[in-house]
């Protein structure tokens, strides 16, 4: 290696490398019964199997948009895979151990939502000493004004709150925390990162790279050697959201990083 | 050297680090962003309390929720009106027996941690705080013994910072905080 070199590659390694740090969050079990949520390290509590149906029930334009945000979720190319089901099934039924997601005008529970726009519940069982993630469901605040898919940045109405609300990339952000993750912004301490998986309403539109990161480090690295025979052929789906990629997809971060190494490399060695 | 600082790629990935390194949290969804002035004047009840327990039940008759019941003692009242000396916040979620609801983005309350809460809708709302986690302080103490604040993550196993941890987040007082927060009651309405 030439001399000069060396340091070349170490500064544009550290340079690089603490902006494309993971940051994501999940919840994990703690080995004695608790689920401890907003971790950045332990056992992620996980869906053993490889894949989930999830009943829609917005309807129309809503529907396609969420198999959409299922689809993205998808592409990013681990053992677990959304599916579209078609067993009929509400969103606060969570014993039916039934993934349901649909509109509503309150909380499962009769309450109003407050500030919050959607919310996922997932629902554990402790097992001997695992806990299994058994049912998750979904509920969208019907009272406030959706638009199926609103791209680019959100346009602030007159008192600094949102016109319509971009269902699509709300959906986006449930289906994550269906999978097991959490808000990377409440970690202890808060974590700053560009995700989808962000606690508060903003203009990240698509899945980012450390929202992918944080589905392959669940999904990639958690055991399936115990999961349920035929867990790949849930009988109550009609299609698969989409299909997904063929490998991981470590997401931009990653790839920016190979790029720009690369081309430095070849940029050196050509000289 | 020096000529690869007038290369083209170089210049590109300059900008394309500056870009990463200045990326802001955009944050997502699921949460209605509060300001500072909302989180004041959207509560009911806006009060300093140590979490004594956590109780988790089910409080629905199908006994499909589980609802867990968080016991704050040693109040300081800052808006409103309260003539108990402990007050009960009632949070969705929880753990009853081999069952456990969690709701992603709820703030964790843990024993013995003392908050700030700027409380709307108890025993109404899913969560009864404005702004859900935007209305959630912890107090703590930095290593000068000073109470500060800082804003609550959802991290129960970690709920304090180390004192270096403290230092670089340089935490607003309690005093300072409570100050701001009276003031904004004070404040008159702003008209046309």
């Amino acid at each position: 290696m030439r001399p000069a070199r060396a340091p070349f590659y170490i500064a544009l390694v550290a340079t690089l490398v603490p902006a494309l740090a993971s940051a994501f969050a999940y919840t994990i079990h703690d080995g004695k019964g608790k689920a401890l949520p907003n971790q950045t390290s332990g056992t992620p509590v996980t869906w053993r199997e490889n894949s989930a149906a999830f009943t829609l029930n917005f309807g129309g334009d809503f529907n396609t948009s969420a198999e959409v945000a299922l689809a993205d979720w998808n592409e990013v190319g681990t053992r677990f895979q959304w599916q579209v089901g078609t067993a009929a099934a509400q969103p606060c039924n969570s014993g039916d151990h039934i993934n349901a997601a649909g509109w509503a005008y309150t909380t499962c529970a009769g309450e109003p939502f407050g500030d919050v726009l959607a919310i996922t519940s997932r629902v554990y069982r402790l097992s001997g000493n695992t806990l299994q993630h058994v049912d998750t469901d979904i509920v969208v605040d019907r009272s406030r004004t959706w638009s199926a898919h609103l791209p680019g940045e959100l346009t602030p109405n007159g008192a600094g709150g949102v016109v319509s609300y971009d269902f699509r990339r709300v959906l986006r952000h449930e289906f994550g925390h269906a999978l097991g993750l959490d808000h990377p912004d409440q970690t202890t301490p808060p974590q700053a990162v560009t995700a989808i998986m962000n606690s508060t309403v903003g203009d990240v539109e698509f899945l980012q790279p450390d929202d992918k990161l944080g589905m392959v480090t669940l999904y990639t690295l958690t055991d399936t050697s115990n999961a349920a025979p035929n867990s790949d052929t849930p009988n109550n789906v009609s299609t698969a959201a989409k299909e997904g990629g063929g490998g991981a997809d470590l997401g931009w971060g990653i790839l920016l990083l190979a790029a720009v190494t690369r081309a430095a490399r070849r940029f050196y060695l050509d000289r | 050297m020096t000529a690869i600082f007038r290369h083209p790629f170089f210049r590109c990935a300059l900008v394309g680090v500056a870009a990463l390194l200045m990326a802001m949290p955009a944050g997502a969804l699921s949460v209605v962003q509060r300001s500072f002035d909302e989180l004041v004047s959207l509560s009911e009840l806006v009060l300093v309390g140590t979490v004594r327990e956590l109780h988790s039940g089910y409080d629905t008759p199908d006994r499909n929720i589980i609802h867990t019941q968080v016991i704050l003692s040693d109040l300081e009242v800052v808006k409103g009106r309260l003539d108990t000396a402990q007050y009960t916040l009632r949070i969705t979620g929880g753990q009853v027996g081999d069952r456990i609801d969690v709701y992603p983005g709820l703030p964790q309350f843990h024993p013995g941690q003392r908050y700030v809460l700027f409380i709307r809708g108890n025993f109404r709302d899913f969560f009864p705080v404005v702004g859900i986690q935007q209305g959630v302080y912890q107090v703590l103490k930095d290593g000068a013994g000073r109470e500060v604040v800082l804003p609550a993550t959802g991290d129960e196993t970690r709920p304090a910072l180390s004192a270096a941890q403290l230092l670089d987040a340089h935490p607003e007082t309690l005093a300072a905080f409570l100050r701001r927060v009276r003031s904004q009651l004070i404040t008159p309405a702003v008209t046309p």
